[in-house]
């Protein structure tokens, strides 16, 4: 009821703002704390892919988060919030959903959205085809089907409680059912889609410029006239620009320039603890790390407390070997793992090292706390016998010969909605990305039966157990969790961090009365 | 060896010679003991000294993990001056090599060499040495050879154009009426008279040749971390610039000072060995 009230106020403020805009006054005083304004937004990766189902990363999740809409939306909390969808329900057992999706919704190029593009979304995003990225990340989705124009059903092979949290992925957008039909490639230039914003130019490695969508569907918003989405070359020269004030938001900001950015007048540093860490990848099925006790030794031969400090400059936590941390729903806490190089020593000379042990560590130079992170460790596990030497390497020769195929290098990992599809993306058998091949049946086990168990309660024992497992068993490092940095100018509002790191809602937010006016 | 003594003495006369000379001797002595004369572990840690201001501690400060930099600084001396050093010399020997042979072949020979060697003149070094890595991947030596390779076409072309004159001389003539075979004439009568130049520039190239090496460490493509080499200590500093200027200043300094002691040597070699300069 509460919450209908204040959307029809929002409509009318809506409407009020309009009016006054067609009548030409332009010196009215601003109506709450909504109307207008271009917000200028800075990146320093820049978006190359248009189509929101082949989109990869955070710059594109902004442009298409911008220009369309989901099923569910994630919530800070990390629960599924409405989008398309304004209710879901399931069966019992977790296998058939009904979503009920709004009425008012229209596309940007005037054609109303109904559950058969949503049918048409979601098997397009499926097909093997396609190759969208994360289409493992959405649940064990068997069929999607239409049931009137407003319903849609899905059902998953087997029980999965987070389905409307998976449906958050941000590749999971809702495009034309036509559109998808004919002419899918034009997706790259022309984007056709429900969101807030609607795509006014875009220039790679330069501007993308956004306006406002009159027929959004939440009446009122988006409360900006516009975005201009700009791309630097580097995260330096970014903050530069955030402090010449030529931005007005910045959502990545390299730990070593936040303290100076935060600390400048007119601008509030943005800092969220959230999941993102960097690991040490080892790969568990080949020598030395086939053996547990060279995996302990490492693990005990790293001060994490220091780490911390040194590689994320104290914006961050100490992680305990298991990439699930309180910013998680189901996390375990556990005494932090000490810092023992007498042990580790023992471990490798136990484990047939005692002259000690030499590795090559592999580092991509970007983000550019990774290499930071493998200089950090060969120094500190010196004192246990290991002979580390480090070799930094461009990123695309990293992905391409490295990342899931080296024997011992750093990875870096986004946060994810849940410890499902953390886990399920990195750790277990099946893992889409099973780097380390721990390969280990009981934590298998244990997070297959999480996916399938609906009560929290349990859910909770089978996720602490998993954890539990990964810090005894230690599949891969991971010695720190990294807060999200940015910065924004003092007269933007409504923005918040979402510590998963790749939702923006900039439809929610807005200018104050004292931005600079600019043309 | 008069002949030496007298260069020796002719380089010591002019004032750029004199400070040149020292300076580089200096930098030889450092690139010979550096390491050694280092007080501390360049690759230690020191928690508690985080971004230290010079003191008696840590005379040059320390770096963002609390490295001491003058140890660091002096560690690194002997990979960077070495390293420098060695890609000269290939460049010089091959590029030497090419030119002489290219000059005093003469005819069609020459201008094919000397074409092909105008087209690889004409791609900027770095640019020419950022290729050649990007083949053969990155790491120390394959930069050094990267930059020897790069610096080849120059050199030929210099020691080409000295062997042209030289070439001409009655001595030559004299050297091909006995009947001498082309290996003789060329090491014998044209080398001796050729080699002045080309260890001027030589001399000059090495300040190049820090500074190049310096830049690809500083774009990755060189020594790795946590190497003390001076260009990835400026590259690896650039982030923490706001917080304390002595991790760039410390290792762009000794560049600095490096290149310009080679630039002293080289001029006032130029003026020690031109027979017209010291009679």
């Amino acid at each position: 009821m509460n919450s209908a009230n204040f959307s029809r106020r929002q409509f009318l403020l809506g409407s009020a703002a309009l009016g006054a805009a067609s009548f030409g006054l332009s010196s009215l005083p601003a109506l709450g704390a909504s109307a207008g304004g271009v917000l200028r937004i800075g990146l320093n990766i820049t978006p190359n892919k248009l189509n929101p189902m082949l989109t990869r990363l955070n710059s594109e999740y902004m442009i298409a988060e911008m220009l369309y809409s989901g099923l569910t939306t994630l919530g800070h909390d990390m629960t599924a919030q409405p989008d398309l969808a304004t209710e879901w329900t399931s069966n019992d057992d977790a296998t058939e959903w009904r979503f009920t999706l709004r009425e008012n919704v229209v596309f940007s190029n005037g054609e109303k959205l109904t559950s058969a593009d949503v049918v048409a979304s979601f098997n397009k995003l499926l097909d093997p085809e396609t190759s969208a990225p994360g289409r493992r990340n959405l649940g064990p989705i068997s069929s999607v089907t239409a049931e009137g124009d407003h319903t849609v059903i899905i059902t998953t092979e087997t029980p999965f409680g987070d389905l409307p949290v998976g449906l958050t992925y941000p590749t999971a957008k809702v495009l034309p059912a036509a559109l998808i039909e004919s002419d899918f490639s034009g997706f790259d230039q022309r984007p056709v889609g429900s969101g807030p914003f609607r795509l006014a130019s875009f220039k790679p490695d330069q501007v993308a410029v956004l306006e406002k969508n009159p027929d959004y569907f939440i009446a009122g918003e988006p409360y900006l006239d516009g975005v201009e989405v700009r791309t630097f070359p580097d995260a330096s020269s970014a903050a530069a620009a955030m402090l010449a004030g030529e931005i007005d938001l910045l959502n990545e900001i390299q730990p070593t320039d936040y303290q100076r950015v935060a600390d400048a007048p007119g601008i509030d540093g943005l800092l969220t603890p959230s999941g993102r860490f960097l690991d040490i990848v080892m790969d568990n099925s080949k020598p030395p790390f086939n053996d547990r006790r060279v995996r302990e030794a490492l693990s005990l031969s790293l001060d994490r407390e220091a780490i911390v400090e040194l590689v994320a400059e104290g914006f961050g936590k100490p992680g305990n070997d298991s990439p699930v941390n309180s910013a998680y729903r189901y996390y375990d806490d556990a005494p932090l793992k000490s810092f023992d190089p007498d042990r580790a020593r023992a471990l490798l000379a136990e484990a047939g090292y005692p002259d000690g042990l030499q590795l090559e560590l592999v580092a991509s130079v970007k983000p550019g706390y990774r290499s930071s992170l493998a200089v950090v460790v060969r120094e500190m596990a010196r004192a246990s016998g290991f002979d580390i030497s480090v070799k930094t390497m461009d990123h695309p020769t990293y992905l391409d010969q490295v990342w899931k195929k080296g024997q011992f290098y750093v990875g870096f990992y986004n946060m994810q909605p849940t410890e499902g599809t953390i886990f399920n993306l990195l750790f277990t058998s099946g893992a889409s990305w099973n780097e380390t091949k721990w390969n280990n049946e009981e934590f298998d086990a244990l997070i297959s039966e999480a996916d399938r168990t609906t009560d929290p309660v349990r859910r909770g024992e089978l996720y602490a157990e998993a954890q539990r497992l990964m810090r005894e068993d230690v599949p891969a490092i991971v010695p720190c969790f990294f807060d999200l940095l940015g910065a924004k100018a003092e007269y933007v509002e409504g923005y918040e961090q979402h510590p998963r790191g790749a939702n923006y809602a900039l439809h929610k937010v807005s200018l104050s009365d004292n931005a600079p006016t600019r043309q | 060896m008069s002949g030496f003594n007298r260069t020796l003495y002719a380089l010591v006369r002019t004032p750029q010679g004199a400070i040149g000379l020292l300076l580089c001797s200096v930098l030889l002595l450092l690139t010979l003991f550096g390491p050694e004369l280092a007080p501390r572990d360049p690759e230690q840690f020191h928690f508690t000294a985080r971004f230290a201001s010079p003191s008696v501690e840590f005379p040059l400060g320390t770096d963002w993990y609390g490295r001491d930099l003058l140890s660091r600084v002096l560690a690194g001396s002997r990979s960077t001056i070495l390293l420098a050093l060695l890609a000269t010399l290939i460049g010089t020997v091959a590029g030497a090599a090419i030119g002489i042979v290219s000059g005093f072949l003469g005819g069609r020979a020459d201008e094919f060499i000397m074409r092909l060697n105008d087209a690889l003149m004409a791609i900027p070094s770095l640019l020419f040495a950022l290729l050649i890595l990007s083949v053969l991947g990155s790491s120390s030596f394959n930069a050094v050879v990267a930059i020897g390779i790069a610096f080849t076409p120059g050199m030929a072309r210099i020691a080409r154009s000295v062997t042209l004159q030289a070439r001409a001389f009655d001595y030559v003539a004299a050297a091909k009426a006995r009947g001498e075979g082309t290996a003789w004439i060329i090491l014998a009568e044209l080398l001796p008279n050729v080699i002045s130049p080309v260890i001027v520039e030589a001399t000059i190239r090495v300040a190049f040749a820090v500074m190049t090496l310096a830049t690809l460490s500083f774009l990755g493509l060189g020594a790795q971390p946590p190497s003390p080499e001076w260009g990835l200590m400026i590259a690896e500093g650039r982030d923490h610039m706001f917080r304390s200027p002595w991790p760039i200043l410390v290792p762009g300094v000794a560049i600095a000072l490096v290149a310009i002691s080679f630039n002293l040597l080289g001029d006032g070699l130029r003026d020690a060995l031109n027979p017209q300069a010291s009679s």
